[in-house]
């Protein structure tokens, strides 16, 4: 059986790189990644812990977490979609007569 | 072991960037479409609708996450689980027809 | 396996917040936006009109996930305070900043439940739902309008908001590793016996936590948004950003901190040198702004170093001074925004040299206004005063008196940039200005007095409200 501390060990070096990531990246896209990065982190130590503690409350946790990484990856698309549309509003988009 | 192991991890990358002839031809530098030959480039801008339908599309399917717990469990908690997990479509309902009505579905 | 006990007194007020979303989002289809708004402030009334009589009740649901105490019960209607009054200046205002559409109505409502949820939660998981549905609406919120600034403030709250929540989630995790528990009572009786293997996991846990809600509240050195936020969204969502994210930002914080994490050891010092610069920051950043709501962004982060007091100091003089702060901070502030948003041409806001004589073109708004800034700074007659005081006397009491002296030299400094515009206003001559917008603002004006009256009797007569708050709150 793999120790807990090897999960919480990759749990942290995830989360270190999305911190590293938020901190270099400029571009709105992969600072958004690399905060995703760190939610699975989050997410990779609470089921480690769940299983180290013998409860199933933490991977429902775990649910609820990846819910509301849904619903920020959905918010910040809409930001980004509507920052776009802005910045591009004169162009024709050439691929806009495909029918889908 | 750890340290075996990722040393002849990185001895066969090493090796092989050594060793291994670097040929290119114009098949083997195309991108892999299936098998099929790339038309034109992936580098296309996508109308801006593809993202919205999208984006609505991780919202609806994560939901469903939630019904596999609740599917598992939902014996022992019998006509209780039932009510809340309809509240629960409900309000999902709402959203998407909040959604339909502002005509984000329908391509122009 | 046993159904979880549920209260359904205690999800009232839950269910009505959703259900006049659910009919505002309806509504919003069929009627002028102006319908929706009253829709919506009177779902808030009820909402607050359930939640008074389970004041004293003690209630809680599903094992202790959801607390009807005092303290979350008080906060929640400071909460729905603000946004009552957020509503009722966007009646008028809303057009002029071309928000006039249901949606401003509808996130507000969404994070109004967000908010109250969080001000209620006994679980760290209950929490975070409550904080995550909390801020996904106020992004939205500081992306609605359709400008380039709105926007580019929209994606900075987004980014930087959703950095805090993933440090705050991971900061549960680690907490929830080194003590078993979620909720709140749990994790505290947990701290007793933890493993002492365990004590470095739940320190760095706790001070993610502490790291994460300082995103949130705008502590320095986390507060960089802020500025860019308040200013770069529509006048109207900064009303709502700092009165009601902010209640319900430090309810959470306050209640981890008190609550649970109290006894652990190592996060008390981290935390004064947080507020310490928070005081010092926010202060003097605000000393040199000269648009009137980029000055109101920086109070903002000086009140949260104010606020913050409470974090350290003992819980049962630090809660009610937080409450009856916060109500006051939500009075001023509310009123504040509200005045920006009647005088300003765009929603960039206004300069301060903007209200130079403003006396004399609106008298009335001249000393609504002067009367929330001097409130602001903590000048007697007003809520302001007495909501500062107790406030230092609790961190005072508690131990903390360097913090406690900072504190009070920061706000000596904060009575510069807070009388200036004041003084311009009445003393100067008035500048060659535009004339105001002209357009409807009997609504907004009063938003502006219920909150300058609000302030002035409570400053008045504090034991309004003291005296509800003085006993055993959690």
């Amino acid at each position: 059986m793999i120790p807990t501390s090897d999960y919480l060990l990759l749990s942290g070096l995830l989360f270190t790189l999305g911190i590293v990531g938020v901190l270099i990246r400029r571009t709105a896209v992969l600072v958004f990644l690399s905060v995703e990065l760190m939610l699975n982190a989050a997410n990779l130590a609470m089921v480690a812990f769940a299983r180290a503690w013998g409860q199933l409350q933490a991977q429902s946790a775990v649910f609820i977490v990846m819910t509301l990484a849904a619903a920020e990856v959905a918010i910040g698309l809409a930001i980004l979609i509507a920052i776009f549309r802005k910045r591009v509003s004169t162009e024709v988009d050439p691929l806009s007569e495909m029918k889908g | 072991m750890l340290v075996v192991a990722g040393a002849i991890g990185l001895l066969a990358l090493i090796v092989g960037s050594l060793l291994g002839p670097k040929k290119g031809s114009r098949t083997k530098l195309m991108p892999y479409e299936s098998g099929n030959d790339p038309s034109g480039t992936a580098r296309e801008r996508f109308p801006v609708h593809f993202y919205i339908v999208a984006m609505l599309f991780i919202v609806f399917d994560i939901e469903t996450a939630f019904f596999y717990p609740l599917a598992v469990a939902f014996k022992q908690f019998g006509a209780f689980a039932f009510w809340e997990a309809l509240v629960f479509v409900i309000l999902v309902l709402i959203g998407y027809f909040y959604v339909l009505k502002r005509g984000v579905l329908d391509w122009r | 396996m046993p159904l979880p006990h549920i209260s359904v007194m205690l999800l009232l007020p839950f269910i009505i917040l959703l259900l006049t979303t659910a009919a505002c989002t309806a509504l919003g289809f069929l009627v002028h936006r102006q319908a929706v708004t009253w829709t919506a402030m009177a779902g808030l009334i009820i909402t607050a009109a359930s939640l008074i009589p389970l004041w004293d009740r003690h209630l809680s649901s599903f094992g202790g996930a959801l607390l009807g105490d005092p303290f979350g019960i008080a906060l929640s209607l400071v909460i729905l305070l603000g946004a009552l009054l957020a509503l009722l200046s966007s009646l008028d205002s809303a057009k002029r900043s071309s928000l006039s559409f249901p949606e401003y109505d509808l996130m507000l409502l969404l994070g109004v439940l967000g908010s109250v949820l969080l001000a209620m939660a006994g679980n760290l998981i209950v929490l975070l739902i409550g904080l995550e549905i909390m801020s996904l609406s106020a992004y939205v919120l500081a992306t609605l309008q359709a400008s380039r600034s709105s926007e580019e403030a929209g994606m900075k709250y987004f980014l930087l908001g959703a950095v805090g929540s993933a440090v705050l989630i991971y900061g549960i995790a680690l907490v929830y590793g080194a003590t078993g528990h979620f909720g709140l009572s749990g994790i505290a009786a947990a701290l007793g016996h933890a493993a002492a293997s365990n004590l470095p996991v739940l320190l760095l846990g706790t001070l993610m936590l502490l790291v994460g809600f300082g995103f949130k509240v705008a502590l320095v050195p986390f507060h960089q948004w802020t500025p860019d936020v308040y200013s770069g969204s529509p006048t109207l969502v900064t009303l709502y950003m700092s009165v009601v994210i902010k209640t319900a930002a430090f309810a959470g914080l306050i209640r981890v901190f008190q609550m649970a994490l109290s006894g652990v050891h190592g996060w008390v010092i981290p935390a004064e040198v947080i507020i310490a610069l928070t005081l010092i920051l926010g202060n003097f950043a605000a000393l040199r702004e000269e648009n009137f709501k980029r000055m109101l962004a920086y109070s903002a982060v000086a009140h949260s170093g104010y606020l913050a007091l409470a974090l350290v100091a003992k819980s049962s003089l630090a809660e009610p001074a937080l409450i009856y702060y916060l109500l006051t901070y939500t009075l001023m502030n509310a009123g504040a925004f509200a005045v920006v948003a009647v005088l300003q041409r765009d929603d960039s806001g206004v300069t301060i040299s903007d209200l130079r004589g403003l006396y004399s073109r609106r008298p009335g708004l001249a000393v609504a206004l002067a009367a929330l800034l001097a409130s602001l700074s903590g000048l007697p007659p007003f809520a302001g005063f007495f909501g500062k005081f107790v406030l230092f006397s609790a961190a005072l009491q508690s131990g903390f008196v360097g913090l406690t002296v900072i504190a009070a030299v920061t706000s000596m400094a904060a009575l510069f940039y807070y009388l200036r515009p004041a003084a311009l206003m009445f003393f100067s001559e008035p500048a060659q200005t535009p004339q105001l917008p002209a357009a409807p603002r009997q609504y907004s004006a009063v938003a502006v007095w219920v909150a300058v009256g609000g302030t002035l009797l409570i400053g008045v007569l504090p034991n309004l409200v003291m005296q509800l708050l003085q006993r055993p709150l959690t």
